[in-house]
């Protein structure tokens, strides 16, 4: 984990939607400190913590100076705009550095599964995981290696290899990553939603080719159709 | 096509669609999603006809989610019609979708063959829509 981040946060003495408003056209968020004694209401600087979420992961590490003493603390929550993406408010919970606790960690997949070759569709199951851990020697990220996965096989949370110190909490028996058949649509389904396929350029090509075989055959039949008939009328 | 099972209610109200999308904001199961912008009904023909776009467009390629379920009856009154005589017969079903709701979800694909296969699947959408990539990308 990397270092812990410093945060300019103040005490927020105005509460309601018009301070907050007012608080984020400034670049700041609202924000709260969990404690043993009961919340402090907190304004830190948006852009530091948005950055740091995305770039170091929502478990990293800050240090709260309120004029008390810094705290080590850590988010617990966001609430962000859901088409803006600005934060709306941050939640902080106090972190004792000497005791265990329980976190959640993204889940990466890398390598290449040989089900994939074989036409099939790698599904990422878990994308987080719970794990319990120091709180500095919490992983930014853990990985699984799906490198021998094949069609229709599973990688339970159980094959993930944690860091040492580190464990797991989730159910090993859960399924994290599979192979699966790819999704298809048949044509009476295509039909139900009144869709016409059009034809490529190499059907179309055919489709030219097979017309102009029918005709030139159309007209050497008329041709033949048309000495029958002549030599008919000769005859009578 | 997408339809309740059984109603509580034939002819409910229309309702208002006022403010952001209070859940389903954010990309569950695939790693692209659909965004909705906009807030509006989707029926389910179009919910049907953006799912069967996007799913020729990645063909065997990958699997595609929907988020959204036409719930709400929508009623019509006859054509050519005097106004009264009661509220028109149930003519078929929408999903109210709201500004930040995540319609679809993808994964199995690229991520420019997930754009391509979002923006047919937009084109058959009433409203404006962005697509959503796992981690944090737009």
């Amino acid at each position: 984990m990397a270092n812990n981040v410093d945060l300019q946060a103040k005490k927020r003495d105005g509460r309601g939607k018009n301070d907050s408003r007012r608080l984020r056209r400034e670049g700041m968020a609202p924000a709260v400190l969990y404690g043993d004694g009961g919340s402090t209401a907190i304004v830190v600087p948006a852009k530091t913590v948005d950055y740091t979420l995305s770039h170091v992961g929502d478990n990293a590490l800050y240090d709260i100076d309120l004029g008390d003493g810094a705290s080590t603390a850590r988010v617990v929550d966001v609430q962000r705009n859901p088409v803006s993406g600005i934060l709306t408010h941050v939640d902080f919970a106090p972190v004792n550095m000497r005791e265990r606790i329980e976190v959640t960690v993204p889940l990466h997949i890398v390598g290449d599964a040989p089900g994939v070759e074989e036409g099939g569709v790698l599904q990422q199951v878990a994308y987080e995981i719970q794990v319990e851990s120091l709180p500095g020697d919490i992983p930014q990220e853990v990985t699984l290696d799906v490198s021998g996965l094949g069609m229709n096989e599973n990688l339970t949370l159980g094959d993930i290899s944690l860091p040492e110190g580190v464990d797991l909490l989730s159910e090993p028996e859960d399924v994290a990553a599979t192979i699966t058949q790819p999704t298809e649509i048949t044509d009476e389904e295509m039909e139900a939603a009144g869709i016409v396929e059009e034809p490529t350029d190499e059907e179309e090509a055919a489709a030219e080719a097979a017309e102009d075989e029918e005709a030139a055959e159309g007209e050497e039949a008329s041709a033949d159709e048309g000495e029958e008939s002549q030599g008919q009328d000769k005859q009578a | 096509m997408l339809v309740p099972k059984k109603l509580k209610y034939r002819k409910p109200h229309r309702g208002r669609m006022r403010g952001l999308a209070k859940g389903g904001t954010e990309i569950e199961f695939g790693d692209y999603g659909l965004q909705a912008l906009e807030a509006s009904w989707i029926t389910n023909r179009q919910i049907e006809a953006a799912r069967i776009a996007m799913t020729r467009k990645i063909k065997r390629g990958g699997k595609v989610w929907i988020n959204i379920f036409p719930h709400k009856p929508v009623t019509k009154k006859a054509a050519e019609t005097r106004m009264g005589s009661g509220k028109g017969s149930p003519e078929g079903y929408v999903a109210v979708v709201k500004p930040g709701r995540v319609m679809f979800e993808m994964s199995g694909v690229d991520e420019a063959l997930a754009r391509e296969a979002f923006s047919l699947a937009a084109q058959k959408l009433p409203i404006k829509t962005r697509v959503l990539v796992r981690g944090g990308g737009q």
